[in-house]
């Protein structure tokens, strides 16, 4: 049933689950920068720059404003936060997979709300922070996608191995990955995603899979 | 004018303040909260409860859910109709709070048959709809049970402690320092717990009194030296000890590893309901069961794994006298 192996996704449809750049995503996941005091300080030095004579002076004057905005820019653009990417596929980015659900973030903090007990696991691996989201599967499979963001690649692993066992099977997922029957594991840098099922189909694997593929693609 | 037992219990208290090891407040904890020689539990299985072989669905039978549930309060009770058996445990003119856990999401939380089947039986014993409120933490937890949120005092009632908030004072014993839902402190007269088992990262294992940590404002601050004595002392609470007196807990599935969290392929179905008012009694019947599963799945015992659940002894302590841990004074009632 399992082999891993990309080609059994082959045929989904993946549209929508390339990367969510900058900009592009939902205000949620996406923190802009807020570029309006650039402007204004560009304004204010057109303002103050000499006439006249001064004329090709002033030209200068502007093309040096120019790229000092521009420099303060980018120096700004790498100084804000990196922006959020959004690892969940919209309804249909899948073949046959609906996002049922909002999608829910806990801070580390506050992760005892979404699973309590389970919490104290992945704060001690480093948990930053989780979102998750619920899926439908044409309409008879329903599933849970968490996506754990940790503090290092090396926590992600610490979650990953304790799901490992002797009925488990690799997948080519991420930089590793577990498959069962009716859940999905894998890491990809500091991000570890679980993908779960409530029941057990005879489509199940191979849905988890192509999900599994899309979410990724997003990271 | 004060009962015996009401002041007992202020007397117990009191000692309590003073020192819970004292032997003044070991006699008045006793003495305010008798045991019986024997707990008895129930235990109730139908192995076909999930179907059979290929068969096989992640939803029990409803219809064999009410007649599981019928059977184990029959048997508990002694009355031979399930009317009779629920007017002998459940005052009808009160309001009855069904404690349901939906943590560990739609995959292992309280089946929503047997929720609806003991609401079903409640009210066909007398109890307005109204006055069944089934709840829990927060409304998730309840939708991963199948409730929506319905507050209309008509119909039969389901809301989480973030819809009705906490109590403004703390409540404490022992270690336990927690706000209380209002659902248990303001809104209940009694509650039946209804908590699924299922192994504990932290606490070895939840089942009965682990389940209360659903009615705290911050249950995270009780999870220090795998919940030991905390689950303990929550339960000594008197609004806990004294409002929940009934549980119905669902073994109908349940995860005997990686829990509290849903892990299909640790899911087992031990198609059992265990019923029983000494909470004690029923974690340790509970206990027996997951680490039966464990062994067989070829997993090491709780103990060998870090985390034993001591906490049942610490309840059973002269200290607390919350139940029974001890094989010979639980009678089990095996259907």
């Amino acid at each position: 049933m399992f082999s891993g192996k990309r080609s059994l996704v082959t045929g989904h449809d993946f549209t929508g689950c390339g990367k969510t750049h900058s900009g592009t995503g939902k205000g949620s996941f996406v923190s802009g920068h807020d570029f309006s005091r650039a402007d204004t300080a560009n304004k204010m030095r057109r303002a103050l720059a000499p006439e006249g004579r001064f004329g090709s002076l002033a030209s200068h004057s502007r093309i040096i404003s120019i790229f000092c905005v521009a420099i303060a820019i980018i120096f700004a653009g790498a100084g804000c936060k990196k922006a959020i990417v959004d690892p969940f596929p919209a309804s249909g980015a899948v073949s046959g997979w609906q996002k049922t659900g909002d999608t829910r973030v806990f801070a580390a903090k506050d992760l005892w709300q979404y699973i309590d007990g389970d919490a104290d696991q992945y704060i001690r691996a480093g948990v930053v922070s989780t979102s998750t989201s619920d899926y439908n599967y044409q309409n008879h499979l329903e599933a849970v996608v968490d996506v754990y963001t940790m503090g290092d690649s090396a926590g992600a692993h610490k979650i990953l191995a304790g799901d490992e066992s002797k009925t488990s099977k690799s997948v080519s997922l991420g930089d590793e990955g577990v498959a069962f029957e009716q859940s999905v594991t894998f890491r990809k840098g500091v991000s570890l995603v679980r993908i779960v099922a409530y029941s057990s189909t005879p489509d199940a694997p191979q849905a988890l899979l192509a999900l599994a593929h899309c979410v990724e693609a997003k990271l | 004018m004060k009962d015996r037992r009401e002041f007992l219990k202020e007397v117990a208290a009191g000692a309590v303040l003073l020192g819970s090891g004292s032997k003044l407040a070991v006699a008045a904890i006793r003495e305010a909260n008798p045991q019986p020689a024997k707990s008895k539990i129930v235990i109730a299985r139908d192995p076909e409860l999930h179907g059979t072989g290929a068969n096989t669905s992640a939803q029990p039978d409803e219809q064999r859910v009410q007649a599981l549930l019928d059977r184990a309060i029959a048997a508990y009770t002694g009355h031979a109709t399930p009317v009779a058996a629920w007017k002998s445990l459940v005052p009808m003119d009160k309001v009855i709070g069904l404690k349901v856990n939906g943590l560990g999401s739609k995959g292992i939380a309280t089946h929503p048959a047997l929720i609806m089947a003991v609401a079903e039986r409640l009210q066909q014993a007398g109890v307005k709809p109204g006055n069944i409120i089934v709840f829990d933490q927060n409304v998730h937890f309840l939708q991963s049970c199948g409730m929506t949120v319905n507050t209309d005092p008509s119909k039969l009632r389901a809301y989480s402690s973030d819809v009705a908030g906490w109590d403004d004072q703390e409540s404490s014993w022992g270690v336990a320092k927690i706000r209380l839902t209002k659902i248990l402190s303001h809104d209940c007269d009694m509650v039946i717990n209804m908590p699924i088992l299922k192994d504990h990262e932290g606490a070895g294992v939840t089942f009965a009194m682990k389940n209360m940590y659903g009615v705290v404002d911050k249950p995270f601050t009780l999870h220090a030296n795998h919940c030991n004595p905390a689950v303990a002392d929550l339960n000594c609470i008197p609004a806990i000890r004294d409002k929940v007196r009934f549980t119905i807990g669902d073994a109908m599935s349940s995860v005997y590893d990686g829990g509290p969290g849903f892990h299909p392929e640790r899911l087992w179905y031990p198609n059992t309901l265990l019923i029983g008012e000494d909470r004690v009694a029923l974690d340790t019947i509970a206990w027996e069961m997951i680490e039966r599963q464990r062994a067989q799945a070829g997993l090491p015992a709780l103990e060998a794994a870090g985390r034993p659940p001591h906490y049942i002894a610490a309840a059973a302590d002269p200290s607390r006298n919350l139940g029974t841990n001890d094989p010979k004074r639980i009678h089990r009632v095996e259907i």
